[in-house]
């Protein structure tokens, strides 16, 4: 009750009107720069932190959180608009979210995002409050043989994202990985394919890669075959609003998404990624309508961007618990908090108890000002559609570039982004699929890191994977997944030949 | 902005300026030691009158080394060029296979450091230093080190304990996390047997009872936690951080900026800046720095190789 | 009946020789892993060896009637127009003119010749209001990311006029 008390004051503190005021400033700045292409949400936060360095402690977690949750959603805008994921966390958006654009429903595409967000930041608010410090406690039981665990789960999961053809999706996977090899081996320091490229030795930036594959490979791809076309596409088919159809799709995606993406938040090595792409091959496989998948299921953008809002969310368990980050916008946010003397750790929630209700229920007011915003605002984003495409894509190329610049105010970035946009042209053309080269980035080297440190600390014994419970029932869980559905296709198939 | 196109038109006109204005290159993106360490210095600086101006350029990654290598290039000969550099850069350099090093920039200050502590998840049954070090000499594998990045400060610290008490560096059972953070979760987990890192980024853990600090790297005792050295482990080790002048400068423009970093660390803002930050000022200028700089590059240099590392 | 279509023996082969260079590469990387056995030229190897297998089955394919559910290579089919190489050629231009341009002449110069470029692959031929659009936008975003947020961002030739980041 004593928590429900310190959350009912933080509310009263964030309600008053001009830390609203400084809300609405906050999810502003954080949406118009989110949403510009290739800007992602960590280097929007980074950006505009400075500017809450001048108010009041409350005033500047408020006018954070605005920024927090603008930024995540200006970014799931241009993700679904022009096709350009500016983090890895709205990649498994762009795959439903553009096709939704293309056909004309990008409004309900964005509310949808904009509500399954709201919903699913409400949710795990609420099991922030409640479960914060049960959650952690299990969370830290999660050591490197159970996070190799789960990535080989993810990876077996993910296999939904493959695409038409089972050996193009496994080439883009392992160039996915490959690419993930690039740079300094995180467990001895040895570089690796960086040929002397200082540049390189940090690893190959998923920023880059989604750009470059996504944003770059776009525009050559349009240019090359489509600039001619003289017909314009209809930019916007009926309403921009969710029909009740899109309704009663959703809500069901929303959940499934937020128990997915929560729990995922607060392990400390998790990260939106996984929960995405997860969520994204939950529907597709719950969906009754899967042929609509790869044409624009709103399904697969309610889920993700649910999944994405949840384990922001879900981040912060560990963060404000432990003190540990455990994404690069996390990383930021600590820093944020210790700016606003929060010192985040074990002993916060007894020491600052104020403190974090206030930033708790900041980031609850932050959520409703994003979505009172947003929704009226997804008219005029819509809008961005109608801008020629000579200015539009001009206009996305700047901003693409900055982004990449930014990394190490270095051309050999601009180069890498040049070379993957040459790869995304090539994969669409020839129809190769873009998510699991993102996913083999991303998760590859986790799960090297994590094989190998659980070999170190058992001194090589393989059976560690095995041996240790939560690990034990991932590998179990994977196996049933690959192997049920063989059996109950041989099963029905003898079925139907008798 | 007018300012700026005059200032820079008087840096052509008076080489001789009173005020020097300086170009800062901080090899690392905003936010960490090295960028806290630059700007809280260049504020030092014009809170004191002692530069006109300070320009930053951010540039990170690679330990540095990509910083270095652009500041190595583009600066040469020039006296108001200045760098943020440290520890890391040393190790940095060895396992980048780095073209550039530090013997081709000037040495100009060492400016702080921060100790390194040694610490057991809180229901461990090892409760002292003695006892690691017991447990290290029966099976060196069976004790897992946790800390920042292969061949960073905190790898090299336990190959040094590992060698004071006899143990082969190489035999260190070392697991990288990607900094004291992600290694808090694994040491709080017990995951690994002992952690190591900034005294710093375990303090709260240290504070709250979830971890016990058996020992840390500082000459002597801090905080209450007992050195290294004062329980018969020969070995010091902090993580500095200092200032470097472009290539090529002739020693009276070194001189200068010796004598602008001094004064500089002698301001009021820069003592409010390390007590917030909680770090050692451990001033060092001139040759000295240059001396300890590369007695630093042969131990860790040295270090690096026994622990296996260096191919 | 599928055609040999040479694009896609050559991505095919291409893929085989990525893999047989990483796992050339690998060769050459350290196999001690400590403790764990597991040296840093072990993952390599697997990812080399994987990409190698895919590379023979995608060659398989792609001489043997050609890939599976590949999209027609006819345009019209796909409802786009053939090849455009002047503008597949202009994005090329533009962005390799930004990046020799950034370091030297400053994001703002480098953006407005990226924007021009971009703007012609895409059929625009008002070559005075691109160069136009170029500079408010990357005029605009250098002074708000870098006077208002303090973003680092290279000035180059207008640093009389612009300034660059300090304080």
């Amino acid at each position: 009750m004593e928590a429900f008390d310190a959350l009912m004051a933080g509310f009263g503190v964030a309600l008053k009107p001009i830390n609203l005021l400084w809300g609405f400033i906050g999810v502003t700045l954080g949406t118009f720069i989110g949403v510009l292409p290739g800007v992602g949400p960590a280097l929007t936060v980074a950006m505009l932190l400075p500017l809450t360095a001048k108010l009041d402690p409350t005033g500047a977690l408020i006018m954070f959180a605005g920024i927090y949750y603008g930024a995540m959603f200006g970014g799931s805008t241009t993700t679904i608009l022009l096709n350009t994921p500016g983090e890895s966390a709205s990649i498994a958006t762009a795959l439903e979210g553009n096709r939704m654009a293309k056909n004309g429903r990008a409004g309900p595409a964005l509310a949808t995002a904009a509500i399954g967000s709201f919903v699913a930041g409400s949710i795990a608010t609420a099991l922030l409050t409640l479960l914060a410090p049960v959650v952690v406690d299990l969370a830290l039981k999660f050591g490197p043989a159970e996070y190799f665990s789960l990535m080989v789960f993810a990876f077996i999961t993910v296999s939904a994202v493959l695409g038409a053809s089972t050996v193009r999706g496994l080439t883009s996977l392992f160039l996915g990985l490959f690419f993930g090899l690039i740079g300094i081996d995180s467990q001895t320091g040895q570089p690796r394919f960086a040929f002397g490229v200082a540049e390189l030795l940090d690893g190959v930036d998923v920023v880059v890669l989604a750009v470059g594959l996504f944003a770059v490979g776009e525009a050559l791809y349009v240019a090359a075959y489509q600039s001619r076309l003289t017909e314009t596409i209809e930019t916007v088919k009926g309403s921009v609003m969710m029909s009740l159809e899109d309704w009663k799709r959703s809500w069901p995606a929303w959940l499934r998404a937020t128990a997915i993406g929560f729990p995922f938040g607060t392990i400390p090595a998790g990260g939106a990624e996984i929960p995405t792409f997860l969520s994204y091959a939950a529907e597709k496989k719950l969906s009754r309508h899967p042929e609509e998948f790869g044409h624009g299921a709103i399904e697969g953008v309610a889920g993700p961007e649910a999944a994405n809002n949840a384990s922001a969310t879900g981040v912060l368990v560990p963060l404000l618990t432990l003190g540990i980050p455990t994404s690069a916008t996390a990383a930021i946010l600590l820093g944020a908090f210790q700016n606003y003397g929060l010192q985040p750790g074990p002993q916060l929630f007894q020491a600052q108890s104020e403190l974090v209700w206030g930033l708790i229920a900041s980031l609850y007011v932050g959520n409703v000002i994003l979505l009172i915003l947003n929704l009226p605002l997804i008219g005029i984003w819509v809008k961005v559609l109608s801008i020629p495409k000579d200015i539009l894509y001009a206009g996305i190329l700047v901003f693409a570039t900055l982004g990449a610049y930014s990394l190490h105010q270095s051309w050999v970035d601009l180069l890498t982004l040049y070379v993957f946009g040459l790869l995304g042209f090539a994969m669409r053309r020839w129809d190769i699929p873009v998510g699991p080269a993102v996913i083999g980035l991303i998760l590859g080297p986790l799960a090297e890191t994590q094989f190998r440190r659980a070999l170190a600390i058992s001194q090589g014994d393989p059976t560690v994977f095995f041996t240790q419970p939560i690990s034990a029932t991932f590998l179990a869980i994977t196996a049933a997944l690959v192997v049920v559905p063989w059996v109950v296709r041989k099963w029905r198939s003898r079925d139907s030949s008798v | 902005m007018k300012k700026f196109a005059l200032l820079l038109l008087s840096l052509f006109a008076l080489p001789a300026l009173a005020q020097p204005s300086l170009k800062m290159m901080i090899p690392a993106n905003p936010g960490g030691g090295w960028d806290q360490t630059g700007r809280g210095l260049a504020a030092a600086m014009q809170s004191g009158k002692l530069a006109s101006s300070v320009q930053f350029e951010n540039k990170g990654g690679a330990a540095g080394i990509i910083g270095l290598a652009q500041f190595v290039n583009s600066s040469k000969g020039d006296p108001n060029a200045v760098m943020v550099g440290g520890m890391v850069m040393v190790g940095g350099i060895i396992l980048g296979k780095s073209a550039v090093n530090l013997s081709q920039v000037t040495p100009i200050a060492r400016l702080t450091s921060e100790w390194e502590v040694v610490v057991v998840p809180a229901a461990s049954p090892i409760k002292t230093m003695a006892e690691l070090v017991k447990l290290l000499k029966e099976n060196p594998g069976k004790v897992s080190w946790g800390g920042g990045s292969a061949g960073g400060t905190d790898h090299i610290l336990a190959g040094l304990i590992a060698r004071a008490v006899g143990v082969d560096a190489a035999k260190v059972n070392y697991v990288p996390y990607k900094g004291g953070g992600e290694a808090i979760a694994a040491i709080l987990g017990g995951h690994v047997t002992v952690g190591i890192s900034g005294v710093g980024e375990f303090a709260e853990q240290v504070k709250a009872g979830k971890m016990r600090a058996l020992a840390q790297s500082s000459p002597s005792k801090l905080d209450g936690i007992p050195s290294l050295k004062e329980q018969g482990i020969d070995v010091e080790l902090g993580n500095w951080r200092g200032i470097f002048g472009a290539p090529g400068i002739t020693p009276q423009q070194r001189d200068a900026l010796v004598k602008l970093v001094k004064d500089a660390t002698e301001t009021p803002a820069w003592k409010a800046t390390l007590e917030k930050l909680g770090w050692t000022p451990v001033f060092l200028g001139g040759d000295d720095y240059g001396r300890f700089i590369e007695e630093d590059i042969k131990r860790v240099g040295a270090i690096i190789e026994s622990l296996g590392l260096k191919k | 009946m599928r055609r040999f279509k040479p694009a896609e023996a050559a991505l095919s082969l291409g893929v085989l020789a990525l893999g047989l260079g990483v796992a050339g590469v690998t060769a050459t990387l350290p196999s001690e892993g400590g403790y764990s056995g597991i040296g840093p030229n072990f993952i390599p190897g697997v990812v080399g060896a994987g990409i190698v297998v895919l590379g023979l089955w995608l060659s398989y394919e792609a001489f043997a009637g050609g890939w599976r559910n590949a999209p027609p290579d006819d345009a019209r089919a796909r409802g786009e127009h053939e090849f455009n190489a002047a503008a597949f050629g202009w994005i090329t231009a533009g962005l390799f003119a930004h990046m020799a341009l950034i370091g030297w002449a400053g994001f703002v110069i480098a953006g407005i010749a990226l924007f021009a470029c971009i703007a012609r692959a895409f059929g625009s031929l008002r070559v005075a209001r691109d160069l136009g659009f170029g500079l408010v936008l990357s005029l605009g975003v250098f002074v708000f990311f870098v006077k208002l947020l303090n973003v680092n961002l290279p000035a180059g030739w207008l640093a009389p006029i612009l300034g660059t980041a300090g304080i």
